[in-house]
């Protein structure tokens, strides 16, 4: 065979062997087999899948190979043209899909703002209604008294925690109108002079002034106004300094790296409230600390350990439901509870406490060191099982041997309490006193009492004043302000996340979740504004829980640290391999059509 | 049917019998084995969906079954027999081999209308066939193990004798159930049209294009209303996810004898969904190319494709190479052809021996690790991917001689 | 009725604040992992045991510890002494004794759920125990040992976890205020690699050899057949069981990492101390390793009221009177909270599709049942051959 472009297809093809006749096929034809070898042509129909050929190498023993049959190149061509279409229509995208972070996007500068405080000027404004029915110039009182609260700056508009004093409209006495921070009453009082009184278990508090004498009835309307304004200040000034401190990180960057420290934010609190007294920020950093943090439902565990065997059971129910469901039911508002109780036989305390026999007051008596290792907390089981924060109450009776087993403080009630864990109470039990397999519903009734206050401690309702009603109300909104501050704060913090971790992917739940609370967060915004806390503590708790699901989504947990040459190494073993034949197909093809392109123009020349 | 062609399928068939009752604890064990048992093919898991399904529970709840629920419906109505049941997989054997008879018979591996291989009078009688697929011990201890793939084996063999009979609606209904069962068939659905296109008779042949439209219609026809019918036997689409959902992500990683397992054990997390595109597509891109270059012989480029699938499929187990191995049979005019031989079947008897041995160290001596067996499956898929290429550029020798005679008998070289 | 004076406040205000600068946290929680797996690493157990044994008797609760170990050492088959495990060849500690809660055992110590533990990123259904419920005023203990190299930590021959990871995560627990302050100490191989990537305040970190440095073991038992503990760990653990023998001990971490001898230890040790804010010498030991609990005896400070209970149930704030509120709230989330009603409805939906399948937990047979199941089998399997007939005749038509 004849063959006219004889150099470009030697460039291409190379004879290995030649001359060599090889029977497979087993003599079935012996015919073909007397064809001569030397005139012979090797075969181009395998040329795609070969490596490609040393050029120049021109020995005198090449045959020319006959040339390649269009069709034959154009299925190779389609063969190539169909693997890259799969390649680059399906594969990239499919690449592109898999290995991109979906990152959905979320208000950044929303968040950002909320968390800088910038969206919602947080305001507390106490509503304190003044009921005087045998003064004439109320109203010139209140006035008198509002402006006694603002010029004081303690109570001004200006400051989140604000009062605001109206003549009480109705004669009926309330008391329990929600929106309603106090009612004061002012009662003309001949014997005691200024006094007030706090009803316990009411929002009313009663204030005694000295009837005026007719003819100075300035002087004691300037009087009782300095009264008022006082008994306001003693009522609510703690609160206020409450919800200023709580409020404060909000103001402050959390963001910046010494923010967090406690000493510097406390530093921070000193340097914005220079006004106040560092005790007083003391008091309650103190109280704070034994705050348990803020949840819709807490578990209680009641737990009666016992040194011996004795007693063997207790009315914990008929007492629960007794002494303390109304304390309960009163605090739903705020958080609902769940409560187990469980009875623990020779239950020892911790090996490493050791009472002292005290002999004048004929006691035994733990030191103060002792009580922080009292729990024993590798025998007792104290674990809960409930996803709710946990609180644990223990009542201990101590063996015979030592009892009767003291705590030295100033109260008789022998308890203590771990700050954000719970209260502990010691019941000395007569011994030598019969009934002692069971303790009885009154026997428990001082010990419930003292949990019931641990119980209000470890929530956070300030001690002060003595009215239940506004201690509570002070507790929602002490809440409402916390709730507040850690739902902005949180979405600040998933904000700076973001933005930090490039390499972590973000799930639509994560922005939905995000929308919702920035929606709540603006709700309990605007009640705050309005004056009902309850609402607004219910639209803050709702604000906390999305901003920590979105935080907490369980699969945004950032992608293993992986550098660039690691990716490389993961896709080059598979992808190198199965690449190279795509691409030294389209390098052959690319070569062959410039040869015959050039070949044309030759033949053209 | 000739005398030798039923003298070889009684053979087979009572080889399967015997071994049944003879040692009526040899299903069991072989149905353990991961080289035969898929977790998507495993009678064992069979057994626990049809016990979930008789119980009026959802036989997906648990995540132990993943097959078509058709295939519920066919065992829950057989009595609840063993002796039935090992009949039923008897026959089905006996069916593929029917099948590979008439596909033997119709002379398309020798003979299409594009081509005509010179060495056409060394091919073997059909019977020949036949017991090369009846005693292959791949199909043997398949049969024996009961893994679902024997339907899927007997359906797809069945679609080919229809195509080679230019039977269209047999041919694409049965690949339709092929498809239903265990997905990947539906990579066979280019080389069946050609195949099927290229058997009809010359009087009554339209385009090739209106033909294609209507075998795809009635292929999806046909699958909707699998569906559709498993849709209401299980009572939700839940099965979609279990079977098809289980094809494409390998969420069971139990160990087979195929490469993707070890591979997605060690695959960081973030990668896994690129490789499982990567991996499925490696095998779809082999679809295009084999059709477009063994456009002459449907047949074949049908035969590669499944040896391809055998392969590279996510859960492929030694009853897929045996049914390649035995379509590879009807070409066996072209064996001469091939290079490797010694060396393949070497390295398959290499693989098939050690396998187990090593299975055997690693799980239960504990003195190997994963690694020995995942040694073993490279070898095993390494030497059935040569099979592959050795089988492919035989036939393609062969297809090259009829265009030059004066060819034959010499030595070629890649260039 | 007890009202509090302004005395009382003012003797409050007397308290001295450097009492309160101490007492900043509240909880001590620690966790403790131990990376390595198999028989060879004893040591690894030992060491992490050694230290969950200590913490513990310093007064932190299983509750507060997160124990993290493969736990595949004390019943190995190669174990000569089973169900034990010994820091030292006098064998005098049994490590593995009878109060050990694992909280992370075997394959689940993994890099993933190391990071989720500190992020506290759970699945929902992760129990208490499992989880790092720590906050603000929770001073964290973090103990790591097992295989490492520069900025990585081998995580059971599986994985690793490198510096970056775990710096990030820190970060994480910064940003959402999951700890007060972190002691972060380190027994691997070059050990100080893996806390140079930290960026988060009030980290105080120690690590038990440079880069490029090993870590070394201290001894082996030639009973066991193993080395039983690592230098570094061991000469902690020395200081430890000698000069802080309860809770209330006053020595400080500049004590114990004065006590660092790099010669014995065979590696030098580091100290991280650029993003700790206090000195430390102020550091108790126990201010990480122990259990503190500020205890508040009653009528110290605290206001006892004994007629609290009474109050409540007075008329001024009685149960009926909260009932009202509660349902006004009830009303007013409804109103309020959309998102909660649209799951309300999810939920309903979901409802309504489990109906549709009946009986999911039945596990018995129902002839009727059985008998209209197997009339749908048998369709099914009829329609199956019938279209196959029928497409069979079509195509001959």
């Amino acid at each position: 065979m004849k063959d006219n472009d004889a150099d470009s297809r030697r460039r291409r093809y190379r004879e290995l062997l030649h001359n060599i006749t090889m029977d497979k096929d087993d003599g079935s034809q012996p015919e073909k087999l007397a064809q001569d070898a030397d005139s012979s042509i090797l075969p181009a129909g395998f040329v795609d899948k070969g490596a490609d050929d040393s050029t120049g190498d021109s020995a005198a023993t090449f045959k020319q190979p006959p040339p390649e049959r269009p069709e034959t190149i154009r299925t190779r061509l389609w063969v190539l043209i169909s693997a890259w279409m799969i390649a680059i229509f399906l594969g990239l995208p499919l690449w592109h899909a898999t290995t991109t972070i979906y990152r959905a996007p979320l208000p950044m500068q929303e968040m950002q703002n909320w968390s800088e405080g910038k969206l919602c000027k947080t305001e507390f404004p106490l509503l304190v209604e003044v009921e005087a029915p045998s003064l004439p110039d109320a109203e010139n009182l209140l006035k008198t008294v509002q402006h006694a609260l603002d010029d004081a700056n303690d109570f001004a508009a200006h400051k989140p925690h604000h009062l605001r004093l109206r003549l009480a409209a109705r004669k009926a006495v309330s008391g329990k109108d929600e929106n309603v921070a106090c009612l004061l009453r002012l009662i003309p009082d001949s014997q005691n002079g200024y006094n007030h009184i706090v009803q316990s278990s009411s929002r009313i508090v009663d204030i005694h002034y000295p009837p005026p004498s007719s003819s100075s009835q300035s002087s004691v309307s300037a009087g009782l106004s300095k009264f008022v304004a006082e008994t306001l200040e003693v009522l609510f000034r703690q609160e206020q300094e409450l919800i200023e401190y709580l409020l404060l990180p909000q103001t402050s960057n959390p963001g910046s790296l010494n923010a967090l420290s406690s000493q510097s934010a406390d530093e921070g609190r000193d340097k914005k409230a220079p006004s106040k007294p560092r005790a007083a920020t003391a008091d309650i950093n103190r109280r704070m600390s034994r705050v348990v943090k803020y949840s819709s439902s807490y578990h209680i565990t009641f737990s009666l350990f016992t040194a011996t065997a004795l007693p063997a059971s207790w009315d914990i129910e008929s007492a629960i439901s007794q002494y303390l469901t109304p304390l309960l039911s009163a605090l739903s508002p705020i958080s609902n509870f769940t409560i187990s109780t469980q009875v623990q036989y020779y239950a020892s305390i911790s090996s490493g406490v050791t009472p002292t026999y005290d002999g004048t007051s004929q006691s035994w008596t733990l030191k103060k060191e002792d009580l922080s290792s009292f729990i024993n907390s590798a025998e007792w089981p104290l674990a809960s099982i409930s996803n709710d924060p946990n609180l644990n109450f223990i009542l201990y009776i101590p063996h015979p041997s030592i009892s009767p087993l003291t705590i030295p403080s100033a109260s008789h009630s022998n308890s203590f309490l771990l700050p954000q864990w719970g209260g502990v109470t010691i019941l000395n039990l007569d011994h030598s006193a019969s009934h002692l397999d069971h303790l009885s519903n009154p026997t428990l009734k001082p010990v419930l009492e003292t949990f019931a206050t641990h119980l209000l401690a470890l929530l956070g309702a300030p001690p002060h004043p003595a009215s239940l009603p506004i201690r509570l109300d002070s507790l929602t909104r002490q809440r409402s302000a916390e709730v507040l501050v850690s739902a902005s704060s949180t979405l600040g913090s998933l904000q700076r996340l973001v933005n930090a971790l490039p390499s972590i992917s973000i799930p639509t739940t994560v922005s939905d979740s995000v929308q919702d609370s920035i929606r709540h967060l603006s709700l309990a915004c605007e009640e705050l504004r309005k004056g009902s806390f309850v609402k607004a503590l219910q639209m803050g708790r709702v604000a906390q829980e999305e901003a920590e699901k979105a935080f907490f989504e369980r699969t945004m947990v950032a992608q293993v640290y992986f550098p660039d040459e690691h990716k490389l190494a993961v896709y080059l073993p598979l992808l190198g391999p199965v690449s190279v034949p795509l691409v030294l197909g389209v390098l052959r093809e690319v070569k062959r059509f410039m040869e015959e392109r050039k070949k044309a123009r030759g033949q053209s020349a | 049917m000739d005398r030798k062609s039923l003298l070889v399928i009684g053979a087979g068939a009572l080889i399967r019998l015997v071994l049944f009752t003879a040692f009526p604890s040899l299903p069991t064990i072989l149905a353990q084995r991961v080289e035969i048992s898929t977790p998507v093919t495993s009678y064992k898991r069979l057994q626990e969906g049809i016990y979930l399904y008789t119980h009026g529970v959802s036989p997906y709840d648990g995540g132990v079954f993943h097959q078509a629920p058709l295939l519920l419906s066919l065992f829950s109505i057989l009595p609840p027999s063993t002796i039935i049941t090992n009949l039923l997989y008897v026959l089905a054997d006996i069916f593929s081999a029917i099948s590979l008879i008439q596909i033997a018979s119709s002379g398309v591996p020798t003979v299409t209308p594009h081509h005509v291989s010179p060495r056409k009078a060394n091919s073997w009688p059909p019977w020949a066939i036949a017991a090369a697929f009846l005693f292959n011990p791949f199909t043997i201890a398949t049969c024996i193990a009961r893994p679902t793939i024997v339907f899927t084996n007997t359906i797809i063999l069945h679609s080919i004798a229809a195509a080679v009979n230019g039977r269209r609606g047999p041919a694409f209904v049965s690949m339709a159930m092929a498809t239903y069962l265990s997905l990947y068939p539906v990579l066979l659905l280019p080389p069946l049209l050609f195949l099927t296109y290229d058997s009809l008779k010359a009087t009554s042949k339209p385009s090739i294009q209106a033909f294609s439209a209507i075998s795809m219609i009635i292929l999806s026809v046909v699958l909707m209303i699998y569906f559709k019918l498993s849709h209401l036997i299980t009572g939700s689409w839940e099965f979609v996810a279990s079977t098809y959902g289980v094809h494409l992500l390998l969420p069971d990683l139990t160990p087979n004898v195929g490469l993707w397992w070890y591979f997605f054990i060690e695959m960081f997390d973030s990668f896994r969904a690129f490789f499982l595109c990567l991996f499925q597509l490696h095998l779809l891109i082999y679809v295009p190319s084999v059709c477009l270059r063994l456009r002459k012989q449907p047949l074949f480029a049908l035969i590669t494709l499944i040896g391809i699938s055998s392969i590279f499929k996510s859960y492929p187990a030694i009853g897929d190479t045996g049914l390649y191995l035995s379509l590879l049979t009807l070409y066996n005019h072209t064996f001469s052809l091939m290079r490797y031989t010694f060396f393949l079947a070497a390295a398959i008897l290499y693989a098939t021996f050690l396998g187990p041995a090593f299975y055997y160290l690693w799980v239960y001596a504990g003195s190997g690790n994963a690694n020995f067996f995942y040694a073993i499956t490279l070898v095993w898929s390494i030497s059935n991917a040569l099979i592959v290429a050795d089988a492919v550029y035989a036939t393609l020798r062969d297809e090259h001689e009829t265009e030059r005679p004066e060819l034959i008998g010499k030595d070629v070289v890649q260039i | 009725m007890k009202l509090p004076t302004w005395g009382s406040l003012a003797l409050l205000s007397l308290l001295p604040s450097a009492c309160l600068a101490q007492s900043q946290h509240t909880s001590n929680w620690a966790v403790l992992v131990s990376t390595s797996r198999f028989w060879f690493n004893y040591r690894h157990l030992a060491n992490v045991l050694s230290m969950y044994r200590t913490v513990k008797r310093l007064g932190i609760p299983d509750s507060q510890i997160i124990l993290m170990l493969s736990d595949d050492v004390a019943c190995n088959p190669r174990n000569t002494f089973p169900g034990t495990v010994y820091n030292n060849a006098d064998r005098a500690i049994d490590l593995y004794g009878d109060n050990i809660e694992v909280d992370y055992r075997g394959y689940e110590v993994t890099v993933e759920n190391f990071i989720r533990l500190l992020t506290d990123r759970v699945p929902p259904d992760t129990p208490r125990s499992k989880r790092l419920l720590t906050d603000d005023r929770s001073n964290i203990f973090i103990y790591m040992t097992g295989h490492g190299g520069n900025e990585f930590l081998k995580f059971q021959d599986a994985e690793e976890i490198s510096a970056f990871d775990i710096a990030d995560a820190f970060q994480q627990m910064f940003e959402k205020k999951r700890y007060n302050e972190m002691l972060f100490m380190i027994d691997t191989c070059q050990a100080n690699t893996m806390y140079s990537k930290f960026y988060s305040p009030n980290i105080l970190a120690t690590g038990s050899s440079e880069l490029d440095q090993s870590s070394y073991s201290h001894h082996a038992d030639n009973d066991v057949g193993v080395a039983v503990i690592d230098r570094y760990t061991y000469f902690n653990l020395e200081y430890l069981e000698t000069h802080v023998q309860n809770a209330s001990s006053k020595h400080t971490l500049a004590d114990l990492f004065n006590s660092y001898d790099p010669v014995k230890i065979a590696s030098t040790p580091g100290i991280r101390t650029d993003l700790f804010r206090r000195d430390l010498s102020e550091v108790l030991i126990t201010d990480f390793l122990g259990n503190v609990q500020n205890v508040e005896v009653d009528g110290d400070g605290m206001i006892l009221d004994e007629d609290l209970l009474a109050l409540a149930r007075s008329a001024g704030y009685n149960v009926s009177d909260c009932k009202d509120v509660g349902l006004a709230m009830k009303r007013f989330g409804k109103k309020g909270a959309v998102v909660s009603e649209e799951a309300e409805k999810e939920r309903d939906a979901t409802a309504g599709e489990e109906k549709t399948w009946e009986g999911p937990a039945r596990v018995h047979k129902d002839r009727q049942d059985d008998f209209w199941r197997n009339v749908m089998s048998a369709g099914a399997v009829g329609v199956c051959f019938v279209g196959y007939w029928v497409f069979s005749m079509i195509d001959k038509v």
